[in-house]
This record gives C-alpha cells, sequence and structure tokens, in this order.
C-alpha cells in the first residue's frame, strides 16, 4: 500500500471515531440535560404560599417570611372573595319575591273574572278554534306573571344573582301548581265541566306558566354550572376559601393550592381562564365544551372576578424562589402531589444493600472456586456455562422466578417483601460479580502464588493472606458496579418487592413489607398515576435521584479502585 | 484424617531409599537426583538426570533455553505441582527421603527448601510484612520474636541499612534489586536448609546483580545454594559444582573450574565456549 493511502485510510479512521465519539456525547447530553434541569427543578423551584402553608401546617416547617407572605397573599384574595360572596348572596332579590307573589295571586284570579269568558270559549264547536281562543285567554292572563319572572332572570343574568333568581324560580315552580289546581277548583265548582274540558283548562291555565318557568331556571341553572366550574377552577388554584371548608375536606389536594408557579399558572389557565360548559348538540346528546370564561360571563360581575385575577396573581400566590431539600427526606403525601419521595429512595437502598450482601460472599466464594480449585472437566465447564446463561437471562424472568419460586412455593415471605426483591436481585447480579471476581483473581500474578506457596503456605491461606487482597480492587468494582445495576432494575422488583405507594420501612420490616422503589415507582408515575401530569417534577427528580446514586456508585467502585491501586503500587 | 496421613520429612522411616544410596564420595548431599525425569504432558522436559548437592555448597545448573535446567529447579521444592500436566518419574532425594513421595507434606517440604524466583516478587505488603509472612505461617510468634528475624534476614541478605528506616512502606516501593534480596530476605526468614534461585539476576541490572552475586557467597556454607542461570561468568564466579543440561539432559556434571576449563563432552565445550546457546 502506498504511503499516501495509508495516510488517508488513517486519517479517515481517525476521523470516523471522533465523529462516532462526539455522536455519543451529544445524545448523552441531550438525553441527561433534560432530566437534570428538571430533576433539579423538583428541589429547586418557583413556589407558591400554598407550598409554605402545607410545609407549615402538615410538617410543621416554618419557612421564612412565611407569616407575611400568608398576610399579603390573604390581603390580595380578600376582595376577590368579598365579590364572590357578593355574586353568591341568596337575597339578591328577595324585595322581588312580594311583587312575583302578586302577579302570581293577580294572574290566578283572573281565572275567577273571567270565567265566562272561558266557558263561552270551551263552548265553541271547531276544536281548533277552540283551542286558539282558550291559548289566548291563557296568555293574556299570565303575561304579567310571566313578564315579571323573565325580567328577574334577565336582570340576574347580566348583574349577578343567578343563584338566588334561580332559587326564586325554583320555588315558584314548586308552588305554582298547587296554587292554580286551586284556582281551577272554584272555577269547577261554577259550572260542570266534562273531563275533556276541564284537562284542556288544566293543562293551558298551569302548564303553559310552568314551561315558562322551566325555561327561564334552564338559563340560570346553565349559568350558575357555569359559575361552579369557575368557582371550582379558584378553589384548585387558591384552595379552599375558608378554614371551615378545609376541614371538611379529606384530600390533601384539596385543602391546598397549587404549590408551584408553573402548576398555578396551567390551572389558571385551564380552569379559571376557560371553564367547561354543558351543553346540548345538534343531535341532543349532551356535550361538555371548553369556553372562554372571559367571553362567557361578558358583562357580568364574574368578568369583573376574572380581570381581578389576571392582575393580582402574583399577589395572590406569591411567587418566589425556593430550595425543597425535604423532596429527597419527606414521605409523599396524596398521591405524590405533596411531599418526597424517602420511601423511594430507602427502598431502593434496602433493595440494593441486601442483593450486595447476599450476592458478594456467593459471588466471591464462586470465583475462588472457579479460578483457584477447579480442575478443568464437565462438571466445571457445565458451571461456568450456566453461570454464563444466568448472566443472559432477561430480568423479568429473574422477578417471575422471585414470585413463583421464592414466594410462592418457598414462602420466604407472605407475599412481595423486600427480602424477595433482594435475593432476587441478588441472583441477577451473582453472575456479573463472580465474572468480575474471577478476572481479579486471575490478574493475580502467579507469581504471588508461588511466592507464597514457596514460604510454605497452604492453598487457603495463600489464597487468603496474599491472593484475595490483591484481587480486592477488582472485586470491590465488579460488585460496586453490579450495585448500581441493582438499583436501577425495575423488572424483578414489580413481581417480588415493589409497590407504588408506601411507607418508609424500619430495618426489621424488610423481611416482611413490600416496598416503593425508585425504578418502579418512576414507571408507575410516569404511566399509571392518577395525577401523572400534574406531577411530573416528582417523576423527573426521581429520575435524576436515581440517576444519580448510580453514577455515584461507578464513581466509588472507581475511586476505591484507584486508592487501593495506588496504595498497592505505593 | 488428611493431616494424619501426612508423613513429615523428620519421620524418614517408610521414606528410607534403602539399597543404593547415590554415591556419596565422602560427601555430604542435601539432595540428590536419581534417574530423575519430568514430563510435561507427552514432552519429556528432564531426561533421567543424576545431580545432587552438597551441603553449604553453592551448584550452579547451566544450559541454553529450553534444557529442562528451570525445569528440574522448581521440581525441588514441588513448585512444578501447580502445572496440572506435570509428573515425574526416578527418585529426587532430600535430606534421606523422596521428595515425591505421595504422602509427603509439602508445606513442610517447601519450608526447608526455599526458593527465590527469576522476577522478584514481593506481596503488595509492607516490607516487615514481606518478611515476617513466613514465620507467621508457622504458628503465632511473639512481637519481639518476629522483630528479631526480620532483622536477621534483612541484615543476612545485606538489605537491612537501606530499609531499617521504613520497614514499614510499601516493599513494591523498592528498585528491583532491593526487591530481589527482600525476597532472598523473606526466603531466609524461615529458615531453609536449602535455597534455590531460578535465574535470580535476569530481571536485575549489573549493580544489583553483583550485590546478589555477593550475596550468595556470604550465605554459602551456611545454606544449600542451587542457582540456575543463563550467565556462564555467573557461574563461575559463585558456584562451587555446575551441571550442564542440555535438550533436557544431564551433558555434564562437576566441579565448577574442571567444568569450565577441561570440559569433558563435546556440547559443554561447545556451550561455555559460545558457539551455541
Amino acid at each position: 500500500m502506498k504511503t499516501s493511502t495509508r495516510k488517508v485510510l488513517d486519517k479517515s479512521f481517525t476521523l470516523t471515531s471522533y465523529a462516532s465519539l462526539a455522536l455519543m456525547c451529544l445524545v448523552i447530553v441531550l438525553f441527561l440535560a433534560p432530566i437534570i434541569v428538571n430533576g433539579i427543578g423538583a428541589v429547586v423551584f418557583r413556589a407558591t404560599v400554598e407550598h409554605d402553608k402545607f410545609l407549615y401546617e402538615t410538617l410543621g416547617r416554618e419557612s421564612s417570611g412565611y407569616r407575611e407572605e400568608l398576610e399579603k397573599s390573604n390581603a390580595a384574595r380578600k376582595p376577590l372573595y368579598e365579590m364572590m360572596a357578593h355574586f353568591e348572596k341568596s337575597d339578591n332579590y328577595g324585595h322581588l319575591v312580594e311583587k312575583i307573589n302578586a302577579a302570581r295571586a293577580q294572574c290566578l284570579s283572573k281565572l275567577e273574572s273571567e270565567a265566562d269568558i272561558i266557558f263561552a270559549a270551551l263552548d265553541i264547536e271547531d276544536s281548533r278554534e277552540r283551542l286558539e281562543k282558550v291559548r289566548a285567554i291563557a296568555d293574556a292572563a299570565w303575561s304579567p306573571y310571566i313578564n315579571e319572572i323573565s325580567a328577574l332572570a334577565d336582570d340576574s343574568l347580566h348583574n349577578g344573582g343567578t343563584l338566588s333568581a334561580a332559587e326564586i324560580l325554583k320555588k315558584q315552580s314548586n308552588s305554582l301548581p298547587g296554587a292554580a289546581k286551586l284556582a281551577l277548583n272554584s272555577l269547577y265548582e261554577k259550572k260542570k265541566l266534562s273531563f275533556q274540558q276541564k284537562s284542556m283548562l288544566r293543562r293551558n291555565f298551569t302548564s303553559f306558566p310552568m314551561s315558562a318557568l322551566a325555561q327561564n331556571l334552564e338559563k340560570l341553572e346553565q349559568a350558575n354550572a357555569a359559575y361552579n366550574s369557575f368557582k371550582k377552577g379558584v378553589a384548585e388554584l387558591l384552595g379552599p376559601s375558608t378554614a371551615a371548608e378545609k376541614e371538611k375536606l379529606n384530600l390533601l389536594r384539596q385543602k391546598y393550592g397549587q404549590p408551584r408557579e408553573n402548576l398555578a399558572r396551567d390551572v389558571f389557565e385551564q380552569s379559571v381562564l376557560h371553564i367547561s360548559v354543558a351543553e346540548k348538540d345538534a343531535e341532543g346528546r349532551d356535550v361538555v365544551r371548553k369556553v372562554e370564561s372571559a367571553e362567557y360571563f361578558k358583562g357580568t360581575p364574574v368578568e369583573e372576578m376574572i380581570s381581578y385575577m389576571q392582575k393580582n396573581m402574583p399577589q395572590m400566590m406569591q411567587y418566589h424562589w425556593t430550595v425543597y431539600l425535604g423532596f429527597f427526606f419527606d414521605n409523599p403525601y396524596d398521591s405524590n402531589i405533596f411531599g418526597g419521595i424517602w420511601p423511594m429512595i430507602l427502598g431502593t437502598f434496602y433493595l440494593t444493600v441486601g442483593a450486595m450482601l447476599i450476592a458478594a460472599p456467593l459471588g466471591v466464594i464462586a470465583a475462588i472456586y472457579f479460578s483457584e480449585y477447579a480442575k478443568p472437566g464437565r462438571l466445571v465447564s457445565l458451571l461456568r456455562m450456566c453461570v454464563g446463561t444466568l448472566a443472559g437471562v432477561p430480568s423479568i424472568v429473574f422477578g417471575l422466578f422471585g414470585l413463583s419460586f421464592l414466594i410462592n412455593t418457598l414462602r420466604v415471605s407472605e407475599s412481595k417483601s423486600v427480602l424477595a426483591g433482594a435475593i432476587t436481585l441478588a441472583l441477577l447480579i451473582l453472575p456479573t460479580i463472580i465474572k468480575a471476581s474471577e478476572e481479579a483473581l486471575k490478574s493475580v500474578p502467579n507469581s504471588f502464588r508461588e511466592a507464597a506457596l514457596g514460604l510454605g503456605a497452604g492453598k487457603w491461606k495463600s489464597i487468603y493472606s496474599v491472593i484475595l487482597p490483591s484481587a480486592l480492587p477488582g472485586m470491590l468494582t465488579g460488585i460496586i458496579i453490579s450495585m448500581g445495576r441493582a438499583a436501577g432494575e425495575t423488572a424483578p422488583i414489580i413481581f417480588t418487592a415493589a409497590t407504588s405507594t408506601g411507607a418508609a420501612l424500619a430495618v426489621w420490616e424488610v423481611f416482611t413489607q413490600a416496598t416503593p422503589a425508585l425504578p418502579w415507582n418512576i414507571y408507575n408515575m410516569c404511566s399509571e398515576h392518577e395525577m401523572a401530569d400534574k406531577v411530573q417534577h416528582v417523576q423527573y427528580g426521581m429520575v435524576l435521584t436515581l440517576i444519580a446514586i448510580v453514577l455515584t456508585l461507578n464513581m466509588v467502585a472507581i475511586l476505591i479502585r484507584a486508592k487501593i491501586q495506588k496504595k498497592l503500587k505505593n | 484424617m488428611m493431616e494424619k496421613n501426612k508423613m513429615k520429612i523428620s519421620e524418614k522411616t517408610a521414606f528410607k531409599t534403602d539399597d543404593k544410596d547415590p554415591p556419596k564420595n565422602g560427601k555430604d548431599y542435601v539432595v540428590a537426583a536419581r534417574d530423575f525425569s519430568v514430563y510435561y504432558g507427552n514432552f519429556h522436559a528432564v531426561k533421567n538426570a543424576n545431580v545432587s548437592f552438597e551441603r553449604g555448597k553453592v551448584t550452579a545448573i547451566i544450559g541454553p533455553s529450553g534444557c529442562g535446567k528451570s525445569t528440574f529447579l522448581r521440581c525441588v521444592n514441588r513448585m512444578n505441582d501447580l502445572v496440572d500436566s506435570c509428573r515425574t518419574s526416578g527418585e529426587l532425594i532430600f535430606d534421606g527421603i523422596n521428595i515425591y513421595h505421595p504422602r509427603l507434606d509439602i508445606v513442610e517440604l517447601r519450608r526447608r527448601i526455599g526458593m527465590v524466583f527469576q522476577r522478584p516478587n514481593p506481596f503488595p505488603k509492607s516490607i516487615y510484612d514481606n518478611i515476617a509472612y513466613g514465620p507467621r505461617l508457622a504458628g503465632s510468634i511473639k512481637k519481639s520474636e518476629l522483630d528479631g528475624i526480620v532483622e536477621t534476614s534483612l541484615r543476612r541478605a545485606a538489605l537491612w541499612d537501606e530499609v531499617k528506616d521504613r520497614l514499614n512502606s510499601n516493599a513494591l516501593g523498592l528498585s528491583g534489586g532491593q526487591q530481589q534480596r527482600l525476597c532472598i530476605a523473606r526466603a531466609l526468614a524461615v529458615r531453609p536448609e536449602v535455597l534455590l534461585m531460578d535465574e535470580p539476576c535476569s530481571a536485575l541490572d549489573p549493580k544489583s546483580t553483583s550485590r546478589i552475586e555477593d550475596l550468595i557467597d556470604e550465605l554459602s556454607g551456611e545454606y544449600t545454594i542451587a542457582i540456575v542461570t543463563h550467565n556462564m561468568q555467573q557461574a563461575a564466579r559463585v558456584s562451587h559444582y555446575t551441571a550442564f543440561f542440555y535438550e533436557g539432559s544431564l551433558i555434564e556434571f562437576g566441579k565448577t573450574e574442571t567444568l569450565f576449563t577441561s570440559p569433558q563432552k563435546q556440547a559443554t565445550n561447545d556451550y561455555i565456549t559460545g558457539r551455541f546457546g
């Protein structure tokens, strides 16, 4: 080959390798950057006053400036609550009730005063003409009453007070049939009427105002439903408005408003600025539609509330930067909406250390056998093959094995437990530890063995006093890297150890209790959690914690190896 | 059970090689090979060798690479047991008993026949612990007694003055020559009767080599020493007897001056005059 060709080949090879390295780094950065940024966001974030309120009331920790914050936010919220209270006040239209009742009494009295006209109308031969006549009379008789209630409904729709207006109309529609019946009865007494005539009168003189009432009531109810949707959004954002209201709630997530700025902004956008309205579509089916609340409540007092909130959100929520180290050390509250991930971290720790305590001695002993004692033969190569196969078994199979053998057959625990999970993980990492330890033992120079034997050491003595200490760094590296793998494994613990919720376990509980653990809870929280999109910061926080644990273990492995090697080489 | 079945070398009874002791010629042989052969699988590495190490003298074993000289030496303290395919025939007698007797206590044998290897192989421990390793194996021992052994051994190996201030530092921090002397001191610490040296200077510079040679000179008389070497000048300088191996066979064995000045065999002559090797 010519020198120039060789140079070109050399260069292109170098270039390719650099390019692939750069690509790998890029992928790692692209992959890690969002995790790191979002994961740190679980600890360092813009909190609201609700976060501090939760810390103070539930965990008894008062953050600095909490009282001042609370005061400010309460002051900012007060006008809103006042507006709402005013809007909801029940006696807005108390003074109109008399008027409406009077109109009704007047209309009913017309039945008597115009009895003759009515009877005349009933006597008309032609059925269509008769119906029209009766209707016209009823229309004329009821119009003052219907005008009153329509005016009430329209007024409340424009000026607020739909709640009390709806109350009045409901009462009216409850009492109207009785009153109408009384009036009709007095008519029946005056003249003997046929059954047909009676039912015609009843239909037109009772159901006529009833349907008008129902129409108006429906309008009001719709408006009320829209307002309630808005109010629910406000409660979700700010938390319950009074302490008494708070006491009644069961779930922690209903007792407090949004604890983080981004969540608060989302809720404000989705549940306050937009409301859900029930409507009927073209085919008469009920559908729920999201509409812009500013548009929907245009011209009503609610519009004022919305614009007030838009202006005063920062004051009401008191946004501020905070560092929540409790994320690592607090128990989660109410489906991880509040609190931290301590049980998961502790569970991962138990599982990993447990797996290591079981697998390390077994693995090292097996490695010593393979490397120092085993004479080549069929049995040994069979054993080696088994170890190799074990290393290749998919981790989910280990999980199934743990469930069916350890739990169902051996009954190491009643059901899932940390112990069963740790044994399963130990089996999973055993081949790695055996291989790494065997390599470490093989890398001990033969001259050490010869020297020890030459000085009159027995086989075990030479292994124990010279070979093991020299192989220690390699063994430790293998063991610690295996721990990293055990910490991150999900499949084996699904069947044997992991629960999605649960408290942190005490050491003596690991033999009987299942535990939450980082890998499983990451999966669970991202896919099966009821509030998956509300706890994204927890998801990222757990991912980052897990990565940090695994990387730390690997770093420790590297450091230990470096330190011991340095010591060995002076 | 195993322990009981093991026979101590001192109980010579069953091991006595009865009728035909090797010719003594009025000399005291510590180790004697009689028609001794070594095989690696089918390969006949040492062929019917007859060599004896006289008490208190230095015996050099020379020969070209692959002639079986190291193999022979490593058989004397059964270091070749580490090689699975290795087997022997004939007799190798130490202190009147057969080294390859199946019930021999190898640990005791190795304690009485020390070995220094081609490359210095101190343990990755402190200088003190390296020397103390052998004595500690023998059983619990008082600290003061151990200190005495360490000092004596290091003094005998002419290393004491160089390391007395840093006995607790790692042995791997010593130079190659110092490491090899440390290995000699370590071997001496178990008070062996025979010291086998397998090309002890081949990895060392000339200065260190000459120190080791001086050391061998000082130790002879007190210890029986067998040294395998590539270096004919070295063999001529340090040894009283020389054995010349060629292609697995012992070609010539005799007093060093005789062998180097008037070799009996043509092959010996060719080798020492540098025709091959």
